[in-house]
């Protein structure tokens, strides 16, 4: 079953038409990637999907409900939950405060108001427990601004994982890092995909990330989709050779 | 716990040691402090730069002073109105001011002030307009006295702080942090973030009005300047130089400037500029306001403890 699909959706900022009649799906327990150059509209489309951005024109169904004009908070409560290019962590907060924000938004307990955070020992085990699934653990008290490149991407990811996504849109999880780091990070987005059985969609610019780690990959090129498939028949299909892995590298 | 140490301690000083000025500037700092601590929660705890909470300390001095001097109720009564009065403008002022970004809230909040102020000033057959709801408020018997009024005021701010301090430490002030933080993260976490910023906004308008309550209570009067745009810049003095990371930051902020104000004002009409050195003095050496440095001070001495979960300067 489709989890999450787009028909005819096209966004332009001005003049500029960043998502150009764009129709695909993803399928429920897929871990999929999306690629292609910069500026092909790749952020632009997780924005639509989240309700960070709204669409000119087309459809948005989530379960085959349309979301495409639903808030971006409300999106993020049905279970579609996304990660960033730029970090977007609480720089000044603890690691632990903030996956803290994920486990108390999922467990609705945000408006209790005279009860003590800190001693809410329920909330704190899984909070440790989603620190451990990225690695994180031993850093748990420091500073998001203190962690190193590497660490903050993993704590941005596991933010949006500890929600316990129903699909998860992480937007270059690996971007800025050396490769080992890449493979590292991957593998361990792969191992919590496949413990939890979650669906994710990644975009990515690393090819040996892309082909490693994709059952699909689809291609984006000016806002349009030039390719759908599983990874041999996207690297073999001479549209993208040409438009994207050509001129990349 | 440490607020009803705090409250009893200061009610046994004012026995121990029962000076008129002493008494009467720590009913000042008491009531500043409460005032400031209510606007620290948009400023230090959420992120939202205020210029215009004194709008609501006029709010709460006029509520409670024309309650009382024209319809003679108990205070109780006068207090629960002010709190009533004090939420519908904070609900009322806070729901367009969130709509915007953080300068044009700012710059709202301000504009919101000038409307209070502005009908202070109009309606004069309730607030006296100008020259202020003067003619003296009836205060029962058991506050007749300075240190009974004192008293009063030590127990309504520590109860009022004691509030502050649950709902900062609540899960509720944790996501105001991450609002603070980032706005645009919680929204993906599935935070209505203007929900959040509204009930704060209410709750700081609250205790701003209480404030102000127990201000025109403790001299007897409403003046137009309580709710002057100018009068806002007061309390953000306080949550700066005390320090809006801490939670009695303001409140250490309120009893500097009083006591500032307080001795200055016996050598010098200059105290504008004593005020003004000071504000720059911390802002260029310190960087951060006297109550954050020694909490990190403090913290920074004890790194290894057992668990240290939580950020070190950005406590309460
Ligand atoms: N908010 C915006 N306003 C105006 N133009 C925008 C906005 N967001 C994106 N664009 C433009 O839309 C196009 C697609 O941008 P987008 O960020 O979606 O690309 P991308 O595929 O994510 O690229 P990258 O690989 O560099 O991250 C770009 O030309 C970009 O400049
Ligand atoms: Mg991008």
């Amino acid at each position: 079953m489709k989890i999450l699909e787009v028909q005819h959706l096209n966004k332009s900022f001005g003049g500029l038409q960043a998502i150009n009649d764009l129709s695909l799906g993803f399928e429920e327990g897929e871990m999929s990637s999306i690629i292609g150059p910069n500026g092909a509209g790749k952020t632009t489309f997780f924005n639509l999907l989240t309700g960070y951005l709204r669409l000119d024109s087309g459809k948005i169904l989530f379960k085959n409900q349309d979301i495409s004009k639903l808030p971006n908070y409300k999106i993020g409560r049905m279970g579609i939950n996304r990660s960033f290019q730029i970090s977007h962590v609480c720089p000044s907060l603890t690691v632990f405060e903030n996956l803290r924000a994920s486990i108390l938004s999922k467990r609705k307990k945000t408006f209790k108001f005279f009860t003590n955070v800190g001693g809410m020992k329920d909330i704190e085990d899984e909070v440790m427990s989603s620190l451990d699934d990225i690695n994180l653990k031993d850093l748990a008290g420091t500073p998001a601004t203190q962690l190193p490149h590497g660490a903050l991407k993993s704590l941005d990811i596991g933010m949006a994982l500890a929600m316990d996504p129903q699909i998860a849109l992480l937007d270059e999880p690996t971007a800025g890092m050396p490769s080992g780091d890449r493979m590292r990070i991957m593998d361990l987005i792969q191992r919590l995909w496949k413990q939890k059985g979650l669906t994710i969609v990644f975009v990515e610019h690393d090819m040996d990330v892309v082909f490693a780690f994709s059952q699909k990959i689809r291609v984006l090129n000016y806002g349009s989709l030039i390719a759908d498939g599983t990874p041999e028949e996207v690297s073999q299909n001479p549209v993208v050779i040409e438009a994207y892995l050509g001129d990349e590298d | 716990m440490w607020g009803i140490i705090f409250a009893a301690s200061l009610i046994i000083l004012s026995f121990v040691y029962p000076s008129e000025f002493l008494i009467n500037l720590f009913t000042q700092i008491l009531i500043m402090g409460l005032f400031a601590t209510s606007l620290n929660l948009l400023v230090g705890y959420t992120g939202m730069v205020s210029f215009g909470h004194a709008g609501f300390f006029g709010v709460g001095a006029y509520t409670a002073a024309v309650i009382l001097q024209k319809y003679s109720t108990s205070v109780g009564f006068a207090f629960g109105t002010t709190i009533v009065f004090s939420a519908i403008a904070a609900l009322i002022i806070g729901s367009f001011c969130i709509r915007l970004g953080s300068i044009y809230f700012a710059m709202l909040t301000l504009a919101f002030n000038q409307i209070i102020y502005i009908i202070v000033i109009r309606w004069t057959d309730m607030t006296g307009g100008d020259q202020g709801l003067i003619g003296g408020i009836p205060l029962p018997g058991f506050l007749s006295t300075q240190r009974a009024y004192f008293i009063f005021t030590v127990i309504v701010v520590a109860a009022s702080l004691v509030i502050c301090k649950l709902v900062v430490d609540s899960p509720f002030g944790a996501i105001l942090k991450v609002i603070r933080e980032n706005a645009d993260r919680a929204y993906s976490l599935g935070i209505r973030v203007k929900s959040y910023q509204l009930i704060v906004f209410v709750m700081a308008g609250i205790f701003g009005g209480i404030s102000g309550a127990l201000m025109s209570l403790s001299i007897s009067g409403a003046y137009p300047d309580f709710c002057y745009w100018a009068k806002s810049a007061e309390p953000i003095f306080m949550v700066v130089v005390g320090g809006m990371n801490s939670f009695l930051g303001p409140l250490l902020g309120a009893a500097i400037f009083k006591i500032l104000i307080a001795y200055s004002t016996m050598y010098t009409n200059l105290w504008g500029l004593i005020i003004g050195g000071v504000l720059v003095l911390i802002i260029l050496l310190v960087r951060k306001g006297l109550a954050d440095y020694v909490m990190e001070f403090v913290a920074a001495r004890s790194v290894d403890g057992p668990k240290n979960l939580l950020s070190p300067k950005k406590t309460g």
